[in-house]
């Protein structure tokens, strides 16, 4: 069976707007967390479909995507240690409960 | 794009300033591991070195063209002076805290600093996009980390709102450049302008042009992307703050300047038109905001999102001499923001509040830092013959040129609101008496503190009156 390239465009479409929609909805921390994760996966999605059907002989897309992933854990690491260390002042990982400097 | 590298041919010479920041962070953070506790003050000694270093081999290769390791790595004057001035303020920085507590670990503190600063360096040499990403997570993952370093709430809780922004930022300027990888099959700046051009414009690239620049703006802090900037000028630890102000943009501004003539060539108008908006809307934004300010640093904060709005009639323009005015203005703005804040540090450091109550008295406590702040402040406005004259005259003169008239009367018009704000500090210091019964005795300040605020005031002065020292340099 064969994907056209369309329908893994419009699934990472879809999970980019979930997690863009968690982003704007969700008011805890880790949720938000959680939702970029997703949009960051839709990126990768994209960029291994395109590597898969555009350039199918190079490997430059699913390098990009690896490096990503690298990224990624490194940004969630620095993401919840940020969010233990404000947790600790806050006794919170509500967004509401942040209310220093409006948002 | 060929992955296979040949070791033997890449010119190492175009990557020496960056290996010596690499380096030296390395060396700061075994020295916070290996080191004495009370040998661990000469850090940040060791650090001013590695930038001085770093500056000293960038002199070396300064006309050097060159792209390494299959285009991923490019070298070119716009990269390396936009690395020169991250390198001297970030040096300024680290001469001004040199003896003040940076609240964690010297040498943590200032081997995230470098790590950003390499971050920030690679950016603006960047001519891939996965470099481009890369690069950029390097120069925001330690100063989110240097943001949180203070540990109280204000801190924290700036940072997690810099970190979330910034991640959502990331992820949009990610996507867009998925979008560029899938239309093109290319990574390679150069080679997605080869395969772009003369085929007719696709909705997805203008969609990509757009997630970019909504990615990048968020880094150079433009409306409608700044709302981190003020919570963290203000929340942060003053030395990371001041860091900061300076440095970190210089790779967002370059790396614009490298990507969007060439990958989005096509869509020029487009993107210059988006710029244009983008200008309009940060300086009023950040121009009417300042002006009800009362906190020093959220006030310099605001101010700095309207001088981003100057920088970017630079972009607007999108010309050679448009982007050789916004660095010279880039420069002109990093140093007078730096020496702000290094003299918000200053006191701070004797346990004054950062209020612009607080300055009340300045010019009698310290004479000669209420003289550099009064100039840091004119130069903010742009009132001869002070640099940022200078380089407001150079920036809209470009934009008059390339009959953008509408937006260089729109600058010249935020600088004289800008004008309400700036005065208000120096009113503060020179006219307002503490209040009674407050005794005014002479402020002590370091001396590393005091002499790296004494070379910005002097560097402020100098690009003002001789400003060809500099143009002569990056070949305006």
């Amino acid at each position: 069976m064969n994907v056209p390239l369309e329908w893994w465009l419009i699934l990472s479409a879809v999970l980019f707007g979930i997690g863009l929609i968690g982003v704007l909805l969700r008011r805890n921390a880790v949720m938000i967390l959680l939702s970029v994760e997703l949009m960051l996966n839709a990126s990768n999605l994209n960029l291994v479909a395109f590597s898969r059907y555009i350039t199918p002989n190079l490997a430059s897309g699913q390098m990009f995507a690896l490096f990503v992933m690298a990224v990624a854990a490194a940004e969630v690491a620095v993401g919840l240690a940020i969010i233990l260390s404000i947790y600790r002042n806050v006794r919170s990982v509500d967004l509401d409960d942040f209310n220093i400097f409006r948002w | 794009m060929n992955l296979t590298i040949n070791w033997s041919q890449v010119n190492w010479l175009a990557l020496t300033p960056e290996m010596i920041i690499l380096g030296f962070s390395i060396i700061v953070l075994l020295g916070e591991l290996f080191l004495s506790k009370t040998s661990k003050h000469m850090l940040g000694a060791v650090t001013l070195v590695g930038l001085v270093a770093s500056l000293v081999s960038l002199g070396y290769i300064w006309n050097l063209q060159a792209t390494e390791f299959n285009g991923m790595f490019s070298v070119d004057l716009t990269a390396n002076v936009l690395k020169a001035i991250l390198l001297v303020t970030t040096a300024l920085v680290v001469l001004g805290v040199l003896k003040v507590n940076v609240l964690m670990g010297e040498g943590e503190f200032f081997s995230l600093l470098l790590f950003s600063v390499l971050g920030t360096m690679f950016m603006a040499s960047s001519a891939d996009l996965i470099m481009l990403f890369i690069a950029l997570e390097l120069t925001v993952l330690p100063s989110y980390i240097l943001t949180a370093s203070k540990k109280t709430r204000q801190s924290t809780e700036a940072a997690l709102k810099y970190f979330l922004l910034g991640m959502i930022s990331s992820v949009i300027l990610l996507y867009g450049m998925t979008l560029l990888f899938g239309l093109t099959g290319e990574t390679n700046f150069a080679a997605i302008a080869g395969k772009l051009a003369g085929h007719p414009i696709q909705p997805a690239l203008v969609a990509s042009m757009l997630m970019i620049v909504v990615g990048l703006g968020f880094k150079i802090a433009a409306v409608p992307f700044h709302f981190w900037a003020p919570d963290v000028y203000e929340g942060s630890p003053i030395p990371v703050a001041s860091y900061l102000a300076a440095g970190p943009k210089a790779g967002g501004f370059a790396a614009i300047i490298h990507l969007f003539p060439l990958a989005f060539g096509v869509v020029a108008p487009a993107w210059a038109g988006v710029f244009a908006i983008l200008a309009v809307a940060s300086m009023v934004v950040g121009n009417l905001v300042a002006l009800s300010q009362t906190h020093v640093r959220r006030l310099l904060g605001y101010s700095a999102v309207a001088h981003t709005g100057y920088l970017l009639v630079g972009l607007a323009v999108a010309t050679k001499l448009g982007y050789a005015s916004l660095i010279f203005y880039f420069l002109v703005y990093s140093l007078a923001a730096l020496g702000a804040f290094l003299v918000v540090l200053a006191l701070a450091e004797r346990g004054f509040g950062e209020n612009l109550k607080d300055f009340a008295g300045f010019s009698r406590r310290a004479p000669m830092l209420a003289l550099a702040m009064a100039i840091f402040m004119f130069s903010l406005v742009g009132v001869p013959p002070f640099a940022g004259f200078m380089g407001k005259l150079y920036l809209f003169r470009e934009a008059v040129r390339s009959d953008l008239i509408w937006l260089a009367i729109v600058g010249v018009l935020n600088s004289v609101i800008s004008f309400g704000y700036y005065v208000t500090v120096i009113r503060q210091m020179y006219l307002v008496s503490p209040s009674e019964g407050e005794a005014v005795a002479r402020m002590q300040v370091s001396k590393p503190l005091f002499a790296s605020i004494m070379i910005i005031m002097a560097a402020v002065i100098v690009l003002g009156v001789y400003p060809n020292a500099f143009l002569s340099i990056i070949k305006l």
